[in-house]
């Protein structure tokens, strides 16, 4: 038969891979994916385990600083605790009473952010009820306000106001009548997942090695001392080594595991938060609510949709499989019902769930638990050399943690360099882009740019450029395809992100580029994305179905907690598409038994 | 005798024409497009899933594919609780079979003269079964389908052409020729040869990102056709190189573009110039045209048969003890937020279930929307009131219970209630509301609409007979 993928470029690619010149998956040093020879063990100054917002951060602060660094990341770049993030660098009004140092490491760190990868965030205006029977009356509320007013500057916030009850409810009809007063306030969103791509990419750039999908099995040891680790890749199910000469244990709420790798034990308080994401935004303004234990919460718009949360409660379960129980979300939407009557109208249309890393505290609620944060040399606690940890802190004062970090990490190595991360901008945050402009140039529509200038900057044109022959590239100009009509994203960012980006499976995508995670859950996205990474990244029948069945049983896995009202049909809908339109292909992850597209593995050369 | 319809897809529809066709008059009370209009292009009767619980694609032995008519027979035989078992009987043995069989070939034979005004054929029979290629190059194996996808069977074809529009997105020709392939080598047939053929419309054709809906709305303007016929004709030119096969044996497999109409008259063009069959593909679920050239070909059959079409959603029914009275409207148009009053002899509850309304959540548990009916899993066991989220897995895997469950009938389609008893008189149920089944699982979706929407009809006409007699 005429082989349909005789002259996919996909095709090429794995015929390469085959040739056993490198791992599957991965980034490698110019930050394009080339076919560079990589031996099975690899060496190199600093191995980062984890690819969450700390590892990202620093992994690319150590290449900033001239160190080799590699990074191993055992899913998807920000996929634990990062992903699982309210995706704000706000100051934490919150911790001024009990942890003043968090909110102004959060500020200053938050305006450090703003410069350097202005793309990736947004303004979200805050606005906070004050009800009759609040423990706080609006008097010492606003005392806070101006407290914290002296740390908006740092963060390009603006001051707060006091707004009347009349003025609230014509500010945001959907707030409860019942409210006194309100007040607003001013913070910042980020697309977390997206920041720590950005900062693995660029450590990557700057000649790091970043592989997704690879976990850390054991440590190298050599009298006593950690002088690497052995990883294997969770795809392909190859194992190799990483000698370095420090290893930072940068995994999170993971981080206890690697740290009894090496026979030690850090004690961390692990709090699950849970959020609800809805299917579209219940309000452009962020709105504060409170648990009916007290605790403070919100609704907020995030990117296209809103998020409700956030809960804290300590986490005693298995980290690789958390589940979002009803009462978790019972609890998230009595809280907003006070503030917003109408909450339960909207669609939840899946939920995350994630853990932090809390430093350990005995006897106190979770609330009230420190968000600081603890870089350990395990060589001068424990008498383990090159092994260190990061452990604690929040998403907001990310970078100004990793130049800590890093600070010890390069006073162990002898390194002189700087910190220069507050600086340099992260890829595409070096200037501002014509979105109009890269509408037109590319035929692509105004909400796709928009959204492709968010996700990568200035270097958006570069994504549209490069990558969109499809079939077989009869116009000389193709116009982008829309995959994903919800974010959207479009088949180049697709191919951009297998071929430029590393990525590896489609459930990563839902991460790098919020892929299926509006209001269809992939129900009308995820074939065609997997088709177009079948093309980009030469998948078998097998292996696309397999991918497709494991991505959209993630989006039922986190859709389904929180079933109610018009959800249940769209999962009806998700179900139609998904098992209704199966074929017989038994989905493979390793693509066997397919005679059209090579089997995409991974030999290594031996060192 | 004054009979309303409440829900206006296939069930709903069907009972409607059937009753218009015996002469009664009908009024249908529509809230909008449900789960029909979302269909892809197939009528499934008893069509076999890769899932455990599905039906099976092979005999016993595995050595050869099942017909349809054995396929309804081991869905007769086997679940027990399927809405075929109630209309033809849960013995399984030779009568329910015969019985189902006559059935499903004079409803598919009503509703291809009901659709057939409207350029859109019911093709297909029990006999055989046609493996059509869905737009992501699943196979399924279709008893009867629609004109469009309809004469893609692949099975008859040496040569199967795949058409690749430039810019169309939700459809990569390559990946899906390499999963066709791998659907036979899964199924165990030979295959045909696959190739990519590229298919170059004009600038300007493929707008919005690649839009397939808009891609399809364009063919149904002349204009639009011709150029689609234009350049499948300066393929069969320019591709005499290299093929093989001819006429029949060679089939041109398009992507679900051929707009909202006329299916039939455009097929003829397009084979024409291209010198042998063409077929869509199927759609899949949420989006393709197939369902919407269906709804669209019942609205006008509903029309020509003069039964009077109500857009309104029913906010009540009224009822003195086991009898229903009659329904309160609210009007779908927004200037109109007054009630209406519609009374009724007979109702007929046809709309379906999350999608449609007519199963729906309040107060943390899941309901029958209007009457609060008890409602049944495939198993038996009763869940109105449960929790939706207790009803399905964490994994999309094995059976969900909340995509089973509906309302449970006896054989003239009155729903039952916990002491296995009519709860009305005056209310029969049809549809997807009816539960014991999954449909993704056991295919046999539009297959159940039609015939029990059929059924209900004459169940009602039999009424109307008893009252006049």
């Amino acid at each position: 038969m005429n082989s349909p993928s005789a002259s996919s470029p996909g095709k090429a690619k794995a015929d390469a891979a085959c040739e056993g010149t490198r791992p599957s998956g991965g980034v490698c040093a110019t930050g394009r994916w080339r076919d560079t020879p990589v031996r099975r063990t690899l060496t190199t100054q600093v191995l980062v385990v984890g690819g969450g917002i700390n590892g990202a951060g620093i992994a690319r602060d150590l290449a900033l600083r001239g160190v080799r660094v590699a990074l191993v990341e055992k899913g998807e770049l920000g996929g634990g605790t990062s992903w699982a993030s309210s995706g704000m660098i706000h100051g934490g009004l919150r911790y001024l009473q009990k942890d003043p140092q968090v909110t102004l490491h959060s500020c200053v760190d938050s305006g450090n952010i703003q410069r350097i990868a202005p793309h990736l965030i947004f303004r979200i205006p805050f606005l906070m009820p004050v009800f009759r029977d609040d423990p706080i009356g609006p008097e010492l509320v606003e005392i806070a306000l101006e407290m914290y007013d002296r740390f908006q500057p740092f963060k390009r916030g603006k001051p707060h106001t006091r707004l009347s009850r009349e003025q609230a409810l014509r500010l945001e009809p959907a707030l409860s009548p019942q409210l006194e007063c309100a007040f607003t306030l001013d913070e910042w969103g980020v697309d977390a997942a997206r920041l720590c791509a950005a900062n693995a990419l660029d450590a990557a750039d700057r000649g790091a090695q970043v592989r997704t999908h690879t976990e850390v099995i054991s440590l190298l040891r050599d009298a006593g001392r950690v002088r690497g680790a052995r990883v294997r890749d969770g795809i392909t199910g190859e194992e190799w080594e990483i000698e370095a000469e420090l290893v930072m244990n940068a995994a999170g709420p993971w981080l206890p595991k690697v740290a009894r790798l090496a026979g030690l034990e850090v004690k961390l308080r692990p709090g699950k938060g849970v959020h609800l994401v809805f299917e579209r935004r219940v309000s452009d303004l962020a709105i504060y609510a409170t648990g009916i234990d007290g605790r403070d919460m919100f609704t907020f718009p995030h990117e296209q949709n809103s998020m409700a949360g956030t809960t804290d409660d300590d986490f005693y379960g298995d980290l690789d499989r958390m589940e979002t129980t009803e009462d978790e979300v019972a609890y998230v939407l009595q809280a907003m019902e006070r503030s917003i009557p109408s909450i339960r109208r909207h669609r939840v249309c899946h939920v995350t769930a994630g853990v932090r890393p809390t430093l350990f505290g005995f006897g106190r609620y979770e609330d009230e638990l420190s968000r600081d944060y603890q870089v350990i040399d395990h060589g001068a606690r424990d008498g383990v050399p090159g092994l260190f940890t990061i452990a604690g802190g929040k998403l907001a004062a990310y970078r100004l943690m990793a130049e800590d970090a890093t600070d010890r990490l390069c006073a162990r190595l002898g390194v002189r360099e700087l910190c220069r991360t507050a600086q340099t901008p992260l890829p595409g945050g070096e200037a501002p882009l014509d979105v109009a402009a890269l509408s037109r140039r590319f035929r692509v529509g105004w909400p796709a740019a928009l959204r492709l200038f968010f996700r990568h900057g200035a270097h958006a044109p570069r994504v549209l450029e490069q990558s969109v022959p499809t079939p077989f590239a009869e116009p000389a100009t193709p116009v982008p395809r829309i995959v994903c009509a919800c974010e959207p994203v479009t088949d180049a960012e697709l191919v951009h992100a297998a071929l430029r980006e590393g990525l590896r499976t489609l459930t990563d995508c839902s991460l790098r580029l919020r892929l299926g995670i509006g209001a269809c859950q992939g129900a009308s996205c995820a074939a065609a994305a997997a088709s177009v990474l079948a093309e980009a990244l030469g998948w078998s029948a097998e292996q696309t179905a397999h991918e497709l069945a494991t991505f959209l049983a993630e989006r039922w896995r986190v859709a389904t907690p929180a079933l109610a009202g018009a959800q249940i049909a769209a999962l009806e809908l998700h179900r139609a598409a998904d098992v209704g339109a199966r074929g017989f292909t038994r989905g493979d992850r390793a693509g066997r038994g397919s005679e059209d597209s090579p089997r995409r593995s991974a030999s290594w050369e031996t060192a | 005798m004054r009979v309303v319809v409440i829900g206006s897809g296939l069930a709903g529809a069907a009972a409607a024409l059937e009753l218009a066709s015996r002469e009664m008059k009908v009024t249908l009370v529509s809230a909008g497009v449900g789960a029909t209009a979302l269909s892809f292009g197939s009528l499934d009767v008893a069509v076999p899933s890769p899932e455990g619980s599905g039906l099976p694609l092979r005999d016993a032995t595995a050595t050869r594919l099942l017909a349809p008519r054995e396929r309804l027979a081991a869905c007769l035989r086997t679940r027990l609780r399927h809405p075929y078992a109630t209309l033809f009987g849960r013995s399984g043995g030779g009568a329910a079979e015969s019985a189902a069989t006559d059935a499903v070939k004079s409803a598919a034979a009503s509703l291809d003269r009901w659709l057939a005004p409207s350029g859109l054929r019911v093709e297909g029979g029990l006999d055989a079964a046609r493996l059509l290629a869905n737009v992501h190059g699943a196979v399924r194996a279709c008893d009867f389908a629609f004109t469009g996808p309809a004469e893609g069977d692949l099975q008859g074809a040496a040569e199967v052409e795949i058409a690749a529009v430039t810019g169309l997105a939700q459809h990569d020709a390559r990946p899906l020729a390499r999963a066709l392939a791998a659907e036979f080598a899964a199924i165990g047939l030979p295959r045909p040869s696959f190739r990519v053929v590229p298919l170059p419309l004009p600038a300007g054709f493929v707008v919005d990102g690649g839009s397939p809906a808009r891609v399809a709305a364009r063919t149904d303007t002349e204009e639009g056709l011709r150029a689609l016929v234009a350049a499948v004709a300066a393929r069969h030119r320019d591709e005499t190189l290299g093929r093989r096969a001819e006429g029949e044996r060679r089939l041109l497999l398009l992507p679900p573009i051929l707009g909202f109409s006329g299916v039939l008259a455009k097929l003829t063009r397009l084979r024409e110039a291209a010198g042998c069959r063409v077929a869509e593909c199927l759609g899949a679920p949420p989006a393709s045209p197939a369902g919407l050239r269906l709804a669209g070909a019942l609205a006008a059959a509903l029309s020509r048969e003069s039964v009077v079409v109500r857009h309104a959603r029913v906010r009540t029914l009224e009822r003195t003890g086991r009898q229903l009275r009659a329904l309160r409207l609210q009007s779908r148009e927004a200037s109109s937020n007054t009630e209406e009053r519609l009374e009724a002899e007979v109702i007929l509850l046809a709309c379906g279930r999350f999608l449609g309304g007519g199963l729906s959540e309040h107060e943390g548990g899941v309901h029958e929307t209007l009457l609060d009916l008890p409602l049944y899993d495939e198993a038996g066991v009763r869940v109105d009131g449960s929790a939706a989220s207790r009803l399905v897995r964490a994994s999309p895997e094995g059976p969900q219970r909340l995509f089973s469950s509906g309302v449970r009938t006896d054989s003239r389609l009155r729903p039952l209630g916990a002491d296995g008893e009519p709860l009305f008189e005056n209310l029969f149920v049809a549809g997807d509301l009816i539960g014991g089944f999954d449909p993704s699982t056991q295919r046999t979706g539009l297959g159940v609409a039609l015939l029990t929407g059929l059924r209900a009809a004459s169940e009602i006409a039999r009424l109307a007979e008893q009252e006049s007699a």
